[in-house]
């Protein structure tokens, strides 16, 4: 059975539009996707991306105009009796390598480290979910010293409202999203500037849909 | 519970010696090794290595004084009902990137493909096992156009006995190996190169043995 998917995007800047579709083959799924651009100026490579995945385990994605491999593993340790969710991405061109920990206290506490191999540098978030509904995220960037934060609601059942704020760069962003599994997803984002001046600097809605084919 | 593991490697032209403690950890595995120690004027240890791993998913090899780390991750998929071993290794100094597949046709027949990203170039390999106790092995490199052969046979029930044969470079080797977990392992090898001449084959002995403390 294939599996298809269409989003598109209208924003401040541009707009954009992609479709996805999948298969499965066993226990692994293969994924062609394209994006506008593939045809704005006739039929091309362009944003013509293939992956293979394992859910929970391993993703490889290849980004055919690029000829760029993003190797993707996933695993879980166990040490004293607490799971820590650790994630390797490495992209081949950039020859970049990101080391992702998350350490689960319990169902409503987690801790994660984010590591650029050789960057020296390391992010550091904790994630503390409230009343089953409200996510807080403040995170910090060690060597900038630098702060962010994120909180996240659900409200009225299958919608989610989100405010992220980072503090080096004074940007808040809003966010509106709302899934069905009938009509589809819609995210409204709005981004500002909080300088002086309060500044809108972008605002977008995406909207999704997915469907089987066959 | 800490686990240590003791080798001796000697050869024609040097001996060298190199110890490995593993402690466990949840369902991960710490090791430090110190490699390779060259034993001229008494032993001197020449690099240390840790290793983080889960058995059967992840390997991670940090070599301290090289600071250079080599990830692996192992991972099975089944397409059609039979399953494929994954193997991708990566090499962070080098930037080299390995991946390896092995597709299980049975119990007795399987093929791996072996390749660096990059190279354009894949090695292919089947292995079959028969009568349960002798396994022939044939690899073929695609872009130099080599065989490769290898037969091995279990003798005298946890001794094997191995002869291997690379055509592009003529070499033939010779392995014997056996495997006791009381008495520690030890494995001999000959090489010989197959030319005009008779030379002085290559012959070394490592010894292993496994301790708990």
């Amino acid at each position: 059975m294939m599996k298809a998917s269409l989003k598109a995007k209208y924003s401040s800047d541009k707009n954009a539009a992609g479709a996805t579709i999948s298969v499965n083959a066993g226990n692994v799924k293969l994924r062609a996707s394209m994006t506008d651009a593939t045809f704005s100026n006739g039929p091309s490579l362009n944003g013509v991306a293939l992956s293979l995945d394992k859910p929970g385990f391993f993703i490889v994605d290849y980004n055919l105009p690029k000829k760029d491999l993003r190797f993707q593993f996933m695993n879980t340790i166990r040490i004293a009796e607490k799971p820590i969710n650790l994630t390797y991405i490495h992209f081949k061109n950039d020859n970049r390598t990101i080391l992702d920990g998350t350490l689960v206290f319990d169902s409503t506490n987690k801790v994660s480290a984010n590591h650029v191999v050789g960057s020296g540098n390391a992010k550091l978030k904790y994630t503390y979910l409230h009343g089953g509904v409200t996510t807080f995220e403040p995170s910090y960037d060690i060597a900038k010293d630098s702060w962010n934060f994120a909180i996240s609601r659900k409200v009225y059942g299958d919608d989610v409202f989100k405010a992220t704020y980072q503090t080096s760069s004074k940007a808040l962003g809003l966010d509106w999203t709302k899934t069905s599994k009938h009509n589809g997803s819609f995210k409204i984002s709005a981004s500002f500037v909080m300088g002086e001046q309060l500044k809108m600097s972008n605002l977008s809605a995406e909207s999704s849909w997915d469907f089987e084919m066959f | 519970m800490i686990k240590g593991s003791l080798k001796v490697k000697n050869t024609n032209d040097k001996n060298s010696a190199g110890a490995t403690f593993a402690v466990t950890a949840g369902n991960v595995k710490l090791r430090a090794s110190m490699t390779e120690a060259i034993i001229v004027n008494g032993p001197s240890f020449n690099g240390l290595a840790l290793s983080l791993e889960k058995p059967g998913s992840f390997i991670i090899d940090y070599n301290v004084p090289k600071k250079d780390i080599r990830f692996q991750f192992m991972n099975s998929i089944r397409v059609a009902e039979k399953p494929i071993s994954l193997n991708y290794i990566h090499f962070r100094n080098d930037n080299r990137t390995i991946l390896d597949g092995t597709i299980a046709f049975d119990s007795a027949n399987k093929v791996s493909v072996n390749h660096v990203v990059g190279s354009g170039n894949a090695k292919l390999k089947y292995t079959y096992l028969h009568g349960g106790v002798t396994t022939f092995e044939q690899s073929y490199d695609v872009a130099k156009e080599t065989w490769d052969f290898a037969v091995s046979r279990k003798v005298y029930g946890d001794d094997v006995f191995k002869t291997s044969y690379q055509t592009s470079k003529k070499l033939l080797g010779l392995d014997w190996s056996r495997t006791t977990k009381q008495n520690g392992s030890f494995k001999i090898s000959a090489s010989f190169v197959v030319g005009e001449q008779l030379k002085t084959p290559n012959i070394s002995a490592e010894t292993s043995w496994d301790f708990e403390m």
